[in-house]
């Protein structure tokens, strides 16, 4: 019934020691280790969004994306929701409740979740509305989903168009209603073509890993200050792994 | 209890997933199922919120809200008319071909136009070289070259594609798969509860 292959036990020893290491790092900021994280423009960006809704009077538009909760972009909609967070508490709290879109049904769940409990917590609860998060469309058709994201924006006119999650080369169709209502604009996602896509668009950019980072960025709990430090970790690993392979490989070539 | 149970069941079905998955395949497969199972009923009611939301717009005499609810109702009975045999041919996949692919693909071919107006608007927004780096790589890598010069620009191209924009995408999917990583770790052990308010 238990079949242990090789490459299993790997994968299992790998995952423990990364989560023993994720244990002790967390346990040494808890205990009050100091962290400085990089400033980022596009952080920063969104702690001031809510502040620029409530100056301009013109709503937020935030995009989660087409990722699913149960499929391999479970963690940047995971991100995406945690950015969320910070948006809704804020914009709800001030009375200007975000548009909320999305192109997967898990999505939207758990979009509306969050909603709502950014307006219990700013002890609104009765203005929740389901219908402020909106399904566009399927993931599996991300052009009706950026022709829906379109026709939100162009009828909202919101001053601030907030893109984070999973996107695709549909990316381009949202962020061009984004420039036609002259919205501010901030992207974060981890698709290379959406990346590729976002760059000429905007300086509030979130790219790959930092999006993935929005934990560290929002919330800050130690928890997620030690996956940041980890993953500087494992990365210079990856970087020493790579250099001795490649020199592996020459002097192999070399000597034949 | 009722804060305590979401996170109780995402953590013992997390580690019993990566435990079928590296374990007992048939435990794995089963859960992934069920996770496929619950992503469709949540499909279902984003179709019913997608229905509500423009069912409200349309009783406002929106035109647009009006027609997606038509278009809705459309395909719903077509489907059904497939089901129960009542068409020859595949009435649903037919509007799908006729209908749906050329404005998808309509709509695509927009694309390239606004990648376009994008590369313009940075250089108005900015004026540094790695915008200008950005934008003479892409016409290097997009423009087709005829003449002496072809072969020349076909090794520049090349250059480009297989060296430096592949050591860059894939030190971004390295840092992802790090982040990746860690995130579903959070989420294994419960400290990022994405599905708990």
């Amino acid at each position: 019934m238990v079949q242990m292959e090789l490459s299993n036990l790997l994968i299992l020893l790998f995952i423990a020691l990364v989560g023993t290491g994720l244990f002790v790092l967390a346990r040494r900021v808890q205990k009050g280790a100091t962290v400085r994280l990089r400033p980022h423009i596009g952080y920063n960006a969104l702690q001031k969004q809510v502040g620029r809704a409530v100056e301009s009077g013109q709503r937020m538009h935030i995009s989660l994306g087409r990722g699913n909760l149960a499929s391999a972009a479970n963690a940047s909609s995971a991100a995406a929701l945690i950015m969320l967070d910070q948006l809704a508490e804020g914009s709800c709290a001030s009375s200007m409740p975000p548009t909320i879109t999305t192109g997967d049904g898990t999505m939207l769940l758990a979009g509306q979740d969050h909603l709502r409990e950014a307006f219990t917590q700013a002890r609104r609860a009765t203005e929740f509305q389901p219908g402020l998060v909106q399904l566009q469309a399927s993931e599996t058709f991300p052009i009706a989903y950026a022709a829906g994201v379109n026709h939100v924006i162009h009828r909202e006119t919101p001053g601030s168009n907030v893109l984070i999650g999973r996107f695709g080369a549909e990316i381009a169709l949202m962020t061009e209603a984004g420039e036609r209502e002259q919205a501010d604009q901030l992207i974060s996602t981890d698709d290379p073509t959406a990346l590729a896509i976002a760059y000429p668009v905007t300086t509030q950019l979130m790219i790959g890993e930092e999006h993935l980072a929005a934990g560290a960025y929002v919330q800050g709990k130690p928890a997620h200050i030690a996956s940041l430090q980890l993953q500087d970790f494992l990365r210079w690993l990856v970087a020493l792994a790579l250099l001795l392979a490649t020199f592996y490989s020459t002097i192999t070539a070399l000597v034949g | 209890m009722k804060n305590g149970l979401p996170v109780l069941l995402a953590v013992v079905f997390g580690v019993l997933t990566l435990v079928g998955m590296l374990l007992v395949p048939p435990l794995g497969q089963m859960i992934l199922g069920w996770a496929s199972l619950l992503a469709a009923f949540a499909l279902l009611l984003g179709l019913g919120n997608l229905f509500l939301v423009h069912l409200k717009r349309a009783i406002r005499a929106n035109p647009y809200s009006l027609l997606l609810i038509l278009s809705m109702g459309i395909v719903f009975l077509a489907g059904t008319a497939d089901l129960l045999g009542l068409t020859e041919n595949d009435l649903s996949q037919q509007l799908f071909e006729w209908l749906q692919r050329p404005l998808e693909s309509a709509f695509s071919s927009l694309l390239a136009f606004f990648l376009v107006f994008a590369g313009f608007r940075l250089l108005q927004r900015r004026r540094d070289g790695w915008s200008v780096l950005f934008l003479v790589t892409v016409i290097v890598l997009l423009l087709p070259v005829p003449g002496a010069a072809a072969n020349l620009f076909t090794v520049l191209r090349n250059l480009i594609s297989d060296l430096f924009v592949t050591a860059g995408l894939r030190g971004l999917l390295i840092g992802i798969a790090l982040g990746t990583i860690t995130l579903s770790l959070r989420l294994l052990v419960g400290s990022e509860r994405p599905y708990s308010k």
